[in-house]
């Protein structure tokens, strides 16, 4: 089917109306907080935190700067670290017309966490977006690494999506054993850490690219994902993307995207109540992403 | 075997029939298995889990179709674990008329196992592939971590081909106890574990390669191989080469393929039956290296 075709034929689900794919731009404004739950003694080093307040301090500006350019909404992940330590991030980002997400409080893997420290690291990161005036509606965990219980807390405080899990590349209804909440899932090979990130301690990446590739790469993907009518969530570092050379593939891209003309660009709050009142949409129960192994067959803890 | 064959085709390559080199596309469709045979604590690891569910929602259904498309044939190897929770393998493969082969039971690696727990993982692949009606040509060890019995396991239970050695990039006859293996030569630069997977944990590869560059790397061996009258045997896994942007990279480089037309597809049954029918094949001894004592260590 051309593209042209597939326009024609998208319904008014989750996908708006002629439209072959949509893009939801989401920032994680991380700053120090994942350098900080490698270990505190690296908040002692000052090289390394110059580097992650590049972030909230020269890259959320410029790229601030670049959606006003282009008047787009986008989709900004903060940790409750990183709002305190940044007291005017919140606000700069909700005077800009953007939404404001939940990206845990201080950056850990909720996957390693026991249950109570988990909820207490949640609320406490809702209660520090609410007390700044964010009306919270997603969540994404951490390195994507929630835990069993996390998609539960999701719905129980009321969000309506979160964007962590893995198994699909379009929105669907998420049952987390505590209500339906929405999935927008990201990809690896959207996120720029794995294209950009370095440092030679904390180790959080070995190889520096050339943004003209990871603009090819991705601009590939969003052609290949309007032949293939999906949801493209990059995820993108300010503290990583805030660099000049990256900054300006990232406008190539945006650029691409509206120039092509069937890319719906909408932040994550906008995609998630689209994908609620599709009644097309899988429902998948996280209960079920458990195959429950024979210990026999895997004794490998 | 003379008007046909390309000037460099090497001797013993009357397997390629006249063509330059033969196009293996070969998907191990190994779901969860993979993680759960590096630690069960994966199950209760949401991402790691919806990671590798991405084959069963999008990805394998996508390079079915991307296969049906172009009119070419594959290989699939599934684990027995994953044909059982996820009774809609099988039914994709078959149901589009591709080759479904033996890739373990659990995805362990059979290198760490004991003899008699690989016989038992092997057998039991070997019944759930019987109960789906299939009789498997072929194997490919977990991990191309085969074990020393692994081969032999394979001429032992009749298979007729194996995918697991590196020896060679053209087809070969391993010798073992019950007899001959063919062996089908992958090869890691052929892989697309090493170009596209990482996770935060396991820790399964360091980098993800914009599919650009990594079909660069196969299409400039598959530009290649052709000199020597080779098979160029293509690993992609549903989990990670199923994605939107990945597929359209495996269509161009497939499109690119057919348009040298002197390169022929094949699944590894087919290639395994014309190397059988060769009989300028080399024999090799299943390659272990026994040091002798008293040789210094390092």
């Amino acid at each position: 089917m051309s593209l042209a075709a597939a326009a024609q034929t998208s319904g008014g689900g989750w996908l708006p109306d002629g439209h072959a794919a949509a893009l939801v731009l989401t920032f994680d404004v991380d700053a120090e907080a994942p350098i900080l739950a490698e270990g505190a003694r690296y908040g002692q080093r000052p090289g390394l935190m110059s580097h992650q307040a590049f972030g909230p301090e020269v890259g959320v500006p410029r790229i601030l700067a670049l959606l006003a350019d282009l008047e787009l909404r986008a989709t900004f992940f903060v940790p409750g670290l990183t709002a305190e330590r940044h007291p005017q991030l919140v606000e700069d980002l909700l005077g800009a017309g953007h939404e404001v997400g939940h990206h845990s409080y201080a950056h850990a893997r909720y996957v390693t966490l026991s249950e109570a420290e988990e909820r207490e690291d949640f609320e406490r990161a809702l209660d520090v977006l609410r007390e700044q005036g964010a009306t919270v509606s997603g969540h994404r965990a951490p390195l994507s690494s929630a835990s069993m219980r996390t998609p539960a807390l999701v719905a129980e405080h009321g969000l309506a999506y979160e964007s962590t899990l893995m198994d699909d590349d379009r929105p669907y209804i998420l049952d987390t054993g505590a209500g339906e909440i929405v999935e927008l899932p990201p990809f690896w090979g959207l996120d720029d850490w794995l294209q950009y990130a370095f440092l030679p301690d904390p180790d959080i990446g070995q190889r520096i690219s050339a943004p003209s590739e990871v603009l090819q790469g991705w601009r590939d993907e969003l052609d290949a994902m309007r032949r293939h009518r999906c949801l493209c969530v990059p995820a993108i570092h300010p503290f990583v993307s805030g660099r000049a050379g990256r900054l300006a593939a990232l406008r190539t891209l945006i650029e691409h995207a509206l120039e092509v003309g069937d890319v719906a660009i909408l932040s994550g709050a906008e995609v998630a109540e689209r994908a609620r009142q599709d009644p097309t949409l899988p429902r998948r129960a996280l209960a079920d992403l458990d195959p429950n192994p024979d210990p026999s067959i895997y004794p490998i803890p | 075997m003379t008007d046909h064959s390309t000037p460099t085709a090497a001797a013993g390559s009357a397997w390629l029939a006249g063509s330059a080199a033969a196009f293996l596309i070969t998907i191990p469709v190994d779901c969860e298995a993979c993680m759960l045979s590096i630690g069960s604590r994966y199950a209760k690891h949401p991402l790691v889990m919806s990671h590798q569910r991405y084959e069963i929602n999008r990805g394998l259904p996508r390079l079915i179709e991307l296969l049906g498309d172009l009119g070419l044939p594959a290989t699939f190897f599934a684990p027995g674990w994953t044909l059982e929770r996820h009774p809609e393998v099988a039914q994709l493969v078959l149901g589009a008329g591709h080759e479904l082969a033996h890739h373990s039971y659990s995805h362990r690696r059979p290198v760490e196992l004991g003899e008699a727990e690989e016989r038992a993982d092997f057998e039991r692949a070997l019944g759930v592939l019987e109960r789906l009606g299939v009789a498997p040509s072929g194997h490919r060890a977990a991990y191309w971590s085969p074990s020393a019995h692994t081969l032999d396991l394979v001429a032992e239970y009749g298979l007729r081909y194996d995918t697991s050695l590196m020896g060679d990039d053209r087809p070969y006859l391993v010798d073992t106890p019950h007899g001959e293996v063919i062996e089908l030569p992958p090869f890691w630069g052929l892989d697309d574990w090493e170009q596209y997977a990482w996770l935060p944990e396991p820790d399964i590869g360091r980098v993800i390669e914009p599919p650009h560059l990594a079909t660069a790397v196969w299409r400039d061996e598959l530009e290649a191989i052709r000199s020597h009258g080779g098979l160029l045997q293509l690993t992609c896994h549903a989990f990670l080469s199923g994605r939107p942007g990945r597929v359209e990279g495996l269509r161009r480089l497939f499109e690119h393929a057919l348009a040298l037309r002197d390169v022929t597809f094949l699944n590894c049954e087919q290639a395994a039956e014309r190397a059988a029918a060769d009989p300028g094949l080399t024999h090799r001894d299943v390659p272990l290296f026994e040091l002798e004592s008293g040789l210094p260590r390092a």
